[in-house]
């Protein structure tokens, strides 16, 4: 075993007051205990590559600053045998003043590589962080874009042959490119039988990359297995988003004096091995109102939002006579048309074409997972529509061209 | 629980790491300022003109068993300031360091070990004011001059271990931070760098006071290296050197025992 972590525990103090100094030593009152990580157990042995999932405030990053040695844990013991390199948020351990040059033979220094070794590395590392880097080799990394930091940060870790590369949200900074760069580096360095301990919210990412996940939830172990079957857990827990909402009372439903909800549900249409919505798949909403007005006209207008709070679409019915009573009505979304992400649904109640009676924001909210096929790439898919299209290439004559 | 035995196989294992350090903090200092050098000479000679002057000129004295004033001081402040400077560096090594410490691990007593650099280069720049003045005095230079890194050696230790001392508490109390800068300015006054040790007078106590202050008795060292037929007491001397070292290990196992935790505190 590689990597073997028992039981630790991360206990932080929190001072209700800011930076006591020396009088804390004195008043032992005002602190409160908050367990950053509890009863963290598992090991992994080498050449795996394990992958720590779990919502922000879930003890991530602790971990990680636990297993690259930056902090102790409270409590249990941790065994690691080799070198650690760890690329932790943004940048490894940078000196700002310093150039791009001297900060890869420092950290070189830091995994205790003599220079010659670094040396022999160089050309590499500069190489894979790519030509604006190149370009301003001996320029102090203060100067440097946080595009920049994450490049030569990415290509210094992964280069200087650690036997455990830990790596912290790489995907979240930098552009695609350097995304699907570092990606399929990380796989490399996998094949030749070292450790990858990897946090990232692309699940996409980590399901191709890694063979093992930790899950933490609020800084306690939910699960710990082989990826597939714990990403299978986590997606099917998550996707419990809003997708139906149903209300008994006329009194308690959302809405307002002209109409309110009864009812609205979102429902996937899955495979047969399907737990959770990809992209593959189509979805059907259906809603019903208590109109309480007599005699009006009325249409509705749907719109789709992405996490950003961009509108993807909006689409609306006829404009139609309605009376007192229950209306409904359902609207069937396609598969292979949204791209994978987190969207919500509002819909709008609009009289006479022009009057907005009520929005109805956030009826529905929703995730659509990705889903690749002998994928090669797992960098996020850009754009918010991921259609299907025929898409053809065809080799049409053969010839032998010199260039 | 700390294996000193690997935690020390780990330093050689970082020899790179420190000089590549020692190299950037030479490089901030020197090659930063515009005048780099030229402070490094002007901060000795300040000090030595303010306190010619009040020996000479208010105090009227001139010389202390036949040594001329100036190379008593002379001698005093290149050693002093070989220890305020290591001192310093070596107490704010934590806080000077902290996109390191956040980041990555090595072990950060290299941090300690590579700030001694700058203040050996210091040293360099005002032990040759110290030559000069020599020369110009007329107080010759013997060959014992070679004991010199053995001294440096020395109070380096001192001043990592007591640096130590400070860096491994301020972090997680600030307060700690202002009581350094008032060590190095007050222990001026108490530790014979104007003065020789044979000019005051502590009667029975004199041995304690080269134990509590083992600069005493290291700059009385630097002296007799330094001025042919100077006296000292070689066995309170060695008292200042024990009670060195083990400053020195007390501070380093604080520091050691201590050091993964700072990152909670930064």
């Amino acid at each position: 075993m590689i990597v073997k972590v028992e039981n630790i525990t991360k206990k932080y103090l929190v001072k209700n007051k800011e930076n006591a100094g020396l009088l804390s030593i004195i008043s032992k009152k005002e602190r409160n205990e908050f367990y950053a990580l509890n009863g963290i157990n598992f090991s992994i042995n080498q050449g795996d590559r394990l992958a720590i999932i779990g919502n922000n405030g879930a003890g991530k990053s602790t971990l990680l600053k636990i297993l690259s040695r930056i902090t102790s844990p409270t409590s249990g013991s941790i065994s690691i045998k080799g070198k650690v390199a760890s690329l932790l948020e943004v940048g490894t351990g940078f000196h700002p003043d310093l150039s791009g040059r001297e900060n890869i033979y420092l950290n070189g220094a830091i995994l205790g590589m003599k220079k010659h070794e670094i040396d022999s590395n160089f050309d590499q590392i500069v190489d894979f962080a790519g030509s604006q880097i190149q370009n301003f080799l001996d320029t102090p990394v203060k100067r440097y874009s946080s595009g920049m930091y994450v490049r030569l940060g990415f290509a210094i870790a992964a280069h200087l042959n650690p036997d455990i590369l830990i790596v912290d949200e790489v995907l979240a900074v930098g552009d695609i490119d350097f995304q699907k760069k570092s990606l399929s580096k990380m796989q490399e360095v996998s094949k030749q039988e070292r450790t990858i301990i990897f946090v990232s919210h692309n699940l996409t990412a980590v399901s191709n990359l890694c063979n093992k996940t930790l899950y933490l939830e609020k800084g306690k172990m939910r699960d710990f297995g082989e990826t597939g079957h714990i990403l299978n857990n986590y997606l099917a827990e998550h996707q419990k988003n809003i997708l139906i909402q149903s209300y008994e009372n006329i009194d308690e439903a959302p809405g307002n004096d002209f109409i309110r909800l009864k009812y609205a549900k979102l429902e996937p249409k899955l495979l047969a091995d399907q737990e959770y919505l990809d992209i593959r798949n189509s979805f059907l909403l259906n809603f019903e109102f208590w109109n309480m007005q007599a005699d009006v006209n009325l249409n509705l207008s749907l719109h789709i939002y992405a996490a950003t709070g961009e509108c993807i679409l909006n689409v609306s019915t006829e404009s139609i006579r309605l009376n007192t009573g229950i209306i409904s009505g359902e609207i069937e979304f396609p598969g292979n048309f949204l791209n994978d992400g987190n969207y919500s649904i509002s819909l709008m109640i609009v009289k006479d074409q022009s009057i907005v009676l009520y929005n109805f924001e956030n009826l529905i909210t929703f995730e659509i997972a990705d889903y690749r096929e002998n994928a090669k790439w797992y960098g996020k898919w850009p754009g918010y529509v991921r259609p299907n299209f025929p898409f053809k290439l065809s080799q049409t004559t053969n010839l032998k061209l010199n260039a | 629980m700390i294996n000193l035995n690997t935690y020390f196989k780990e330093i050689f294992e970082h020899l790179n790491l420190i000089f590549i350090l020692a190299k950037r903090d030479l490089k901030v200092r020197y090659s930063q300022t515009l005048l780099g050098v030229f402070w490094a000479i002007v901060k000795p000679l300040s000090t030595l003109f303010i306190f010619i002057f009040m020996f000479k000129k208010i105090a009227n004295i001139n010389q202390i068993n036949g040594v001329p004033i100036q190379i008593i001081i002379l001698s005093g402040i290149i050693f002093w300031n070989f220890f305020g400077s290591s001192f310093t560096n070596v107490s704010n090594c934590i806080s000077a360091n902290t996109n390191l410490i956040t980041k990555v691990y090595f072990p950060r007593l290299i941090l300690a070990i590579s700030t001694i650099s700058v203040a050996i280069v210091d040293f360099i720049f005002s032990f040759i004011i110290y030559i000069v003045a020599s020369f110009i005095l007329n107080v010759p230079i013997g060959i014992s001059i070679i004991g010199i890194p053995l001294l440096l050696l020395f109070i380096s230790l001192f001043s990592i271990g007591a640096g130590l001392l400070f860096a491994a508490n301020s972090i997680k109390y600030r307060d700690i931070q202002h009581i350094g800068p008032l060590v190095v300015q007050y222990g001026f006054f108490i530790t014979p760098v104007i003065y020789s040790i044979q000019s005051i007078n502590f009667g029975n106590y004199l041995a304690i006071y080269y134990i509590i202050n083992p600069l005493v008795g290291l700059i009385e060292l630097g002296r007799f290296l330094l001025i042919n037929d100077y006296s000292i007491n070689l066995t309170y001397i060695g008292y200042s050197i024990l009670s060195t070292l083990i400053v020195f290990m007390i501070g380093v196992l604080v520091f050691i025992k201590k050091e993964n935790s700072f990152v909670d505190h930064l």
